[in-house]
């Protein structure tokens, strides 16, 4: 692991967050990497501490959350690493949507609701990507047919609330992707969503993924997702992390309790899901 | 999507009689409003001591209406300045010949003409008769207008910027900044506000724009708190933390993201706001505090009819009926605007 991380894009090394002083840590020493182009998994019960360490990679917790330890972007080789942290906001701003981006769990959620879908995409591209007023419009449009939305004229004059859940979602990925990033932060993208739209979104990351070689931080409480989106798991228990392996060990003997419950969990969702299949038909 | 479902009948009936009750009453409110704003902006055309067009030593001037475009807002110095037409330097009442050509506004008198006898009951001369020093009543009124929209609408113009602005840094950044602009906002609340006025206008004279000023810098203080309160909610919601994390600025999510849901609440607030102001500048001059004498206002008037109640009881109803019209016709367009403007009050609570 040590080997791997000289070469890593993206390291957590030894984060601590707690929401106020004198208030039990949300997250204790918590390291990990992820190299470019892979794809992990943090993997936890609710309350574990998963979606605060997204918004710690984002710095998007609250000002008076007390943080330890370091979060360093490094990109590529050529481009000179950025302490996540430790920046100013200037610097931050310019990261954010550019080289990290994020997919929140409430898709309708994330979006404003009393603009157009168009007008947001519009926007977003203008910040991100400097595109001009007048072309900043069709690149929405394209950006929305490109996360697989068959109709962008009709879906980019919606309103949020007048969209089915699988399609803000798709519209948050387009938001999230305006900008090229080289990180993708997924914070439970499918959690939100009933089954088919889950594979749908699923399928729509693994897709994007293929063709621009991004790296994801999949968070989520849902092995089955993990398992078919990244190649590495690490398991956070209780605020600390536990487990980190490759996708192909997960059954090994030896894996931590944590881990095993897990699988235990997704397994038993899938089997309670066969047998009402097979029931109801 | 739809509001009203056509294919229920009773849905549909019950909703768009009471729709169109209150849409009356909005209605009614917006044209006596706009009515107001059109007397003041061309209060010279209808009523001056110059006429409209004349014809002076042989030349056309339209002293009118040189007098409401110099009085114009914004546009109105351009005019002072660029003088598209000629400006007279006469008096049309003295200088022009009996026979030449004059066309004058309808009530023909300036708001501080002495033109006729005192206490003049209504005639056809002077529509609403003429007030203890024989000014004409109806033309006083006509320019109270002026006085009160103007000093209504700037300090409210003024109380919303200054309010958005505090009551938003509060709401935006929190912490200290809320601490400090929240303590300033109680501080301006624990004032009497009639009172702090009172000394201010003691302090500075007379004159419309020390009483905007004033009206403006201390009534600000609920635009603040309602603005803060919606930056402060909206902080919180899932969509400002994703425009943050697609690269948004905070300047850009306050004005973008924050700013257009407080501007509803802030814009009703101002609506009963401006029928404030113009309550509390007619109490100015009905103090004497107000605009000053030189300048004919609704309090002003009624402070001089008030002087002989007992031997002309009325009139006081002509500054007393444009005070409460006007006052009346912000609160229902104030109310009209929360009904429309609130998310929360749906379809039922509309009905009631």
């Amino acid at each position: 692991m040590n080997e791997r991380s000289t070469h890593s894009m993206f390291e957590v090394t030894d984060l601590s967050v707690r929401y106020a002083r004198g208030e039990a840590p949300v997250l204790r020493d918590v390291s990990l990497t992820i190299d470019r182009g892979e794809s992990i998994a943090l993997v936890g019960d609710s309350g574990c501490g998963k979606s605060t360490l997204a918004l710690a990679a984002m710095r998007l917790l609250p000002k008076t959350a007390f943080i330890r330890g370091s979060i360093v972007l490094r990109g590529d080789n050529r481009e000179t690493p950025v302490d996540i942290l430790g920046s100013d906001e200037r610097t931050i701003e310019r990261v954010r949507g550019r080289r990290i981006a994020m997919v929140f769990q409430n898709p309708i959620g994330s979006l404003n609701p009393v603009m157009r879908i168009e007008k947001q995409l519009a926007e977003v591209l203008r910040v991100v990507r400097g595109t001009s007023r007048s072309t900043a419009k069709r690149g929405a449009l394209e950006s929305l047919n490109r996360v697989g939305i068959a109709d962008p004229v009709r879906v980019g004059r919606a309103y949020p609330h007048e969209l089915s859940g699988g399609m803000a979602q798709r519209v948050a990925l387009a938001l999230a992707l305006a900008g090229e990033p080289e990180l993708l932060i997924a914070d439970e993208p499918t959690s939100a969503l009933d089954g088919i739209v889950q594979a749908q979104i699923v399928e729509l990351i693994r897709e994007t993924q293929r063709q621009t070689n991004l790296s994801l931080l999949l968070i989520t409480h849902d092995m089955a997702i993990a398992k078919a989106l990244t190649n590495r798991v690490c398991v956070i228990e209780a605020t600390r992390l536990v487990d980190d392996c490759p996708i192909d060990q997960l059954t090994a003997a030896d894996r931590h309790a944590a881990t095993a419950r897990l699988i235990q969990a997704a397994e038993f969702k899938r089997s309670a899901a066969i047998t009402l299949m097979e029931r109801t038909i | 999507m739809t509001t009203a479902n056509p294919t229920n009948p009773i849905l549909w009936t019950d909703h768009a009689s009471t729709s169109k009750r209150r849409n009356w009453l909005a209605r009614s409110a917006a044209a006596i409003a706009i009515t107001f704003i059109l007397v003041a902006l061309l209060a010279p055309l209808l009523a001056w001591h110059q006429p409209i067009v004349c014809k002076y030593q042989g030349q056309f001037y339209f002293p009118a209406i040189s007098d409401t475009a110099s009085r114009l807002p914004l546009v109105g110095s351009w005019f002072q300045k660029a003088k598209p037409f000629r400006f007279p330097s006469f008096d049309a009442r003295t200088a022009l010949e009996p026979d030449a050509f004059a066309l004058w506004p309808p009530v023909p008198y300036g708001p501080m003409e002495m033109v006729a006898d005192a206490n003049r009951p209504a005639s056809r001369r002077h529509w609403l008769g003429t007030d203890d020093r024989g000014r004409d009543v109806l033309a006083r009124l006509i320019h109270g207008t002026c006085v009160s929209v103007r000093v209504g609408v700037y300090s409210m113009l003024l109380a919303g910027i200054v309010g958005i602005i505090i009551g938003g840094a509060a709401g935006f950044y929190g912490g200290a900044i809320d601490w400090m602009c929240s303590r300033l906002i109680e501080i301006m609340m624990c004032f009497p506000a009639f009172f702090l006025i009172l000394v201010v206008m003691v302090w500075i004279g007379n004159g419309v724009t020390g009483i905007i000023l004033v009206i403006g810098l201390t009534q600000w203080t609920s635009i603040a708190r309602l603005v803060r309160a919606e930056f402060l909610s909206g902080r919180e919601l899932d969509f400002v933390d994703a425009a943050r994390s697609y690269g948004a600025s905070g300047w850009y999510i306050a004005l973008r993201h924050l700013l257009p849901a407080a501007l509803a609440p802030t814009l009703v607030a101002l609506t009963f706001g401006v029928a404030d102001a113009i309550l509390l500048e007619a109490g100015l001059s009905w103090l004497g505090l107000g605009v000053g004498a030189d300048v004919a206002t609704w309090g002003g008037m009624l402070r001089d009819a008030y002087d002989q109640i007992r031997t002309h009881p009325g009139l006081m109803t002509a500054p007393c009926t444009a005070i409460f019209v006007s006052v009346l016709c912000c609160h229902i367009l104030g109310e009209q605007l929360r009904r429309s403007l609130d998310p929360r009050i749906g379809f039922s609570e509309s009905r009631s």
